[in-house]
């Protein structure tokens, strides 16, 4: 957010350099070149009401329009694409939505600037502004909320007198106010003492939408760190970064080791498909001392959720051995009280042996976890053939393929069926 | 004085006798009771022996007046049951042998302190040659070798005062522990007849070195786990030995080690099952390498290295005790050894309290002796404490080990090791102070007391599992005794008798005096003496507190195990000093009185880790911040460190 912040400022200082050309180069006409002079004005307080070519049309127009309006400046007007292209950003994802920030915000200081002092249907626009946010994807930046709140006009609606006090003042705009809160909050975006700065601002210290943000401010401190398995605010958009991410919050050993492979869909192309995969030195121990006769089950795909994005994982089970959950009876436990076995009377203490461990649980025994690109049957086959590397015994044991996903046949792979046609490559833990 | 002895002594009598009954002791004469404080000897009136005519008639003599059995002190102050006879310090029994020892003493003394230079030992890392031979010839190598291997033959007495003075020099003394505390032990122990003349005799005299090879990179305290194999040759006769030991003390300069390894064993129903062998291997077998001496933070001098076996061939007719029975040698050795670190530590802290005196002495600081400082004080009466406690314990051990045939004393081993190795770390650190800025120079010797004082905490069982050990081996035997009352107290309606008993136990919240141990004691100790008893009781209390809490389960509950543990190290240490102190007291012995001062004010701290640890058990976890600890140890593990933010970190909103 911090970097995003600055490169805004340096988009608007070139901003103002390319609409101090646009101007002489043509002037009045669209609401592009008007933009950027509402921009370039805006910044020098001499912003003239005739300049606007909308204003005249549709006073009321929504912010919809607005919107549009200057997403179709950015694509004809070329400076502003290169300006906009956003260079210090690689991945064309990210770039989009710094570009939809952009102009979000930019939306809205067209509004202002048309507008004027008296901004008639500001709430109405407002409104329609927040039903937006999510479809244009900046519903988790707190810039595109501030930019909204600074649409309401400063001071006018700060009660003076004690009845203003007592009822609500100006109750349409403070619920809107409230409304912008709430939505905020929904979208678990963290309000700064910038936004109370400016409720104050707007409405005065006793009121509504401050009770709100009071409210929102307490809570969401308290809890934005009471997330045992925390994302980062903006997650990844690299798969491979989402899946690693998945795969941490769902390992509870300590020792998990991830690992991704990168391995190509068949012998002739080139494209390199990823699998990732979580499995710890506890688990590879327990396929060791695996029986062969005892099949391995490879089941999924569950799924599990990253914030709003879901992820397909598989497992890799077996069943486990029920004796190490049979509690001894009563009459038993009577027999043996206080029989100790201790580590110091013999080489196997029989207590220490029985106890399961972080992956035997009653349903099965877990023994390895992975989330790959396509979340097909050949690419948990491939993922098998990695797993060979540091668990050879792999290749003797049976393994049941018992899949949700795509197809419900479940397919027994062997090792005399197995070619090793793919070539893997090993690459070490991209976090 | 006497008047109270054989007061006392009537008593003793005839509780004496029950217990005869009771262990299968033939013969016992009364008077000998009474004549134990008048330094006469109980051992040598009591000549029962158990040994058949065919029986090696020389083993028969050594062990004349030992008795069989010991009944377990230490164990039985779990069931609330005070052995007084732990009360009556034993002594060495004639003059002449103390004479004889003080003489044996005196030349290794001298050696040291005159041919043994610490400082350049420990800078150069490394015992010179000539001084291992010269110590050799005064055999020192073959402490505990019997005389017809050529050894000194000496008891554990003898041997806790050797280690007193071999001390000195903390590389020589591990050295020497690697080599015969640990590495001949299993020849003395396990050994045949044969194997004992092959090795040794050129063993006690330092000509070849003995090494002890357990751990391994995949198995410090957890000794079964060892992945060492030894494979058995297809004509039966030879072991092939494969393996890497770590961290083996003499390792690079031993010619004989001590192996442990896996072999396959078939038991009667013919599973076959990997179990632990000890083997005799000699360096010349052929396929042994030793890695470089390791850089250690002390005993810098002493060989510590790894070594590897490739394929190391073994003659059958090496393997100590039988095939599949190491694991109870391993444990046998490393019991054995333990009680000399009490003397040992209290030799060296002898030494540093002396030249820690000479210092508070004579430097003035404020216009003022050091010496009359309050803060200096206490630290110089905890250090005599803690080298008086030190030493009780130590000699009471070494002395009760040599006067049973079978002694069971690895618990009181194991106390005396685990107090005695913090206790030295403590006073080493505390003498270092004392000195301020001179001490923590290389120049003088203190930071390498300390340094070498480090690793007493860590071998030979680390403090930690010694504490297990300790708790765990007492419960057991607790446990077997009140099995049955427990069993009907699970369920009191059908048990109202066993219900009603418990209730009465429980409702008397205070002891009661009903041992009556100041009678064996001097006069002067009597409020010793209670608390002795008291906390006797409320060890016995707490025991039975855990047992009905947690039954079976209590061997996982560590926590209170270890409190268990401090409370029995106390109690012993305890007994020890106010059995040592009233001996003396009764004896009339130099600076008596200074004995019983120190006994005093070990007794009033004991008694406040013994309340602490008492009130921490009674009360539970959620009051002895028991499940707070948990906690907080599984945050750090979770996040693999220190889990607490910054104190500076803000909140970015």
């Amino acid at each position: 957010m911090f970097l995003s912040r600055i490169n805004r400022s340096k988009l608007l200082k070139y901003l103002v350099t390319i609409s101090s050309i646009s101007k002489s180069k043509h002037p009045h006409c669209g609401i592009g070149s008007e933009h950027l002079q509402v921009s370039n004005n805006l910044r020098c307080n001499n912003f003239s009401l005739s300049s606007c070519v909308l204003e005249q049309n549709n006073s009321k127009a929504m912010f919809q329009e607005y919107y549009t309006a200057v997403l179709t400046e950015v694509h004809s007007n070329e400076r502003l694409k290169a300006v906009t292209n956003f260079q210090h950003l690689s991945d064309p994802i990210l770039k989009e939505r710094a570009l939809k920030k952009w102009i979000f915000i930019e939306a809205v200081n067209a509004y202002l600037a048309k507008n004027g002092e008296n901004r008639r249907g500001y709430v109405e626009f407002i409104y329609d502004a927040l039903e937006q946010m999510k479809p244009l994807e900046v519903h988790r930046d707190l810039d595109c909320y501030k930019a909204l709140i600074s649409i309401f006009p400063k001071g006018m609606m700060i009660p003076q007198n004690v009845w203003q006090h007592a009822f609500s003042h100006y109750p349409k705009q403070q619920d809107c106010m409230v409304e912008i809160l709430e939505q905020l909050e929904h979208f678990g975006v963290i309000p700064d003492t910038k936004v109370q700065d400016a409720i104050e601002e707007i409405f005065g210290t006793m009121n509504n939408p401050m009770r709100k943000y009071r409210r929102i401010y307490y809570m969401t401190r308290k809890f934005q760190n009471r997330n045992p398995y925390k994302l980062p605010y903006d997650l990844p958009v690299d798969p491979i970064q989402l899946a690693v991410l998945a795969l941490r919050k769902m390992a509870v050993d300590l020792e998990n080791e991830l690992k991704v492979w990168k391995v190509s869909r068949d012998e002739n192309s080139k494209e390199k498909l990823f699998i990732a995969s979580a499995q710890s030195p506890l688990q590879r121990e327990m396929i060791h001392t695996h029986p062969e006769s005892k099949p391995i089950y490879v089941e999924g795909g569950y799924r599990v959720w990253l914030r709003d994005i879901p992820q397909t994982y598989f497992v890799m089970r077996t069943d486990t051995d029920p004796s190490i959950f049979v509690r001894p009876t009563e009459e038993e436990e009577l027999e043996n009280l206080f029989d100790f076995d201790t580590i110091f009377d013999s080489e196997k203490p029989k207590q220490l042996a029985l106890k399961p461990n972080v992956h035997q649980q009653e349903e099965g025994t877990i023994l390895g976890m992975c989330i790959t690109e396509t979340s097909c049957k050949d690419s948990l086959i491939s993922w098998i053939r990695c797993l060979q590397e540091a668990n050879p015994r792999l290749e003797s044991i049976p393994i049941v393929f018992s899949l949700a996903t795509p197809s419900k046949q479940a397919l027994v792979l062997r090792s005399e069926g197995m070619q090793p046609s793919q070539q893997s490559t090993n690459s070490p833990d991209p976090s | 004085m006497l008047k109270i002895i054989s007061l006392n002594g009537l008593k003793h009598i005839e509780r004496k006798f029950k217990r005869e009954v009771l262990s299968n002791l033939s013969e016992s004469n009364n008077y000998a009771f009474l004549c134990r404080h008048c330094s006469k000897a109980v051992q040598q009136s009591k000549t029962s022996l158990p040994y058949s005519k065919g029986q090696d008639a020389k083993l028969a003599l050594k062990q004349k007046g030992k008795r069989q059995k010991n009944i377990p002190f230490v164990k039985e102050l779990f069931l609330g049951r005070f052995d007084k006879e732990m009360l009556l310090f034993p002594e060495l029994d004639k003059y002449e042998d103390v004479e004889h020892l003080n003489e044996l003493i005196a030349p290794v003394e001298r050696f040291f302190t005159e041919n043994v230079d610490s400082q350049s030992i420990d800078i150069e890392g490394e015992i010179p040659k000539e001084l291992i031979r010269q110590l050799g010839e005064l055999g020192l190598f073959g402490q505990q070798i019997p005389h017809e291997y050529g050894g000194l033959e000496l008891d554990a007495t003898g041997y806790a005062r050797m280690a007193e003075v071999t001390a000195m020099d903390a590389s020589v003394a591990v050295t020497f522990a690697g080599h015969q505390a640990i590495g001949l032990k299993g020849i003395l122990i396990a050994g045949t007849r044969e194997q004992k003349e092959k090795y040794l005799p050129k063993l006690a005299t330092g000509e070849q070195l003995a090494a002890f090879c357990l751990t391994e990179p995949s198995s410090g305290s957890d000794a079964a786990s060892i992945q060492t194999r030894a494979t058995l040759s297809e004509d039966g006769k030879t072991f092939h030995l494969n393996g890497g030991k770590i961290w083996i003390t003499n390792g690079g300069i031993a010619d004989v080690f001590t192996v442990f390894a896996k072999t396959e064993v078939t038991d009667e129903q013919g599973n076959r099952e990997d179990k632990m062998t000890a083997f005799i291997v000699e360096r010349a077998f052929g396929g042994i390498t030793s890695g470089k001496p390791e850089d250690k933070l002390g005993i810098r001098g002493s060989n510590t290295c790894e070594v590897h076996f490739d394929n190391t061939p073994v003659p059958i007719e090496n393997v100590l005790g039988e095939v599949g029975g190491g694991f109870k040698i391993a444990m046998n050795i490393l019991n054995s050894g333990r009680f000399s670190m009490g003397s040992s530590g209290a030799g060296m802290l002898k030494k540093l309290i002396g030249f820690a005196a000479e210092h508070a002495i004579s430097r003035t600081q404020f216009k003022e002796k050091l010496m009359n400082f309050g803060l200096i004080q206490e630290k110089f009466s905890t250090m005599a404490v803690t080298t008086y406690a030190m030493e009780s314990m130590a000699y009471l051990t070494a002395l009760n080990l040599d006067s049973y045939v079978e002694p069971d004393l690895s618990v009181e081993a194991a106390i005396v090791k685990v107090f005695s190795s913090e206790g030295c770390w403590n006073c080493a650190s505390e003498s270092l102070q004392v000195l301020g800025g001179l001490g923590y120079m290389k120049t003088y010797p203190y930071e390498r007391y300390l340094r070498d004082a480090r690793i007493l905490m860590i071998f030979e069982g680390t403090n930690e599992i010694l504490r297990l050990f300790i708790a765990m081996n007492c419960l057991k035997y607790a446990g077997k005794e009140l099995k049955e009352f427990q069993k009907l107290l699970r369920n009191p309606l059908k048990n109202p008798s066993a219900m009603f008993l418990f209730m009465r136990k429980m409702s008397s919240r205070k002891p009661k005096k009903v041992m009556h141990l100041n009678e064996e004691l001097h006069p002067t100790l009597q409020h010793e003496a209670w608390m002795l008893e008291q906390w006797t009781q409320y060890l016995e209390k707490a025991v039975q507190k855990l047992l009905r809490q947690y039954g079976n389960s209590i061997i996982d509950e560590q926590f209170h195990l270890k409190r268990l543990a401090d409370m029995a190290i106390d109690l012993y240490a305890m007994t020890a000093c106010i059995g040592r102190t009233s001996r003396s007291l009764c004896m009339g012995l130099k600076n008596n009185d200074h004995e019983k001062t120190m006994t005093q004010l070990f007794c009033k701290e004991a008694v406040h880790r013994l309340e602490n640890n008492f009130e921490a058990i009674m009360s539970g976890d959620q009051s002895n911040g028991d499940d707070l600890r948990r906690q907080i140890a599984e945050k750090v593990f979770t996040e693999h460190g220190y889990a607490a933010s910054h104190p500076l970190t803000k909140n970015k909103f």
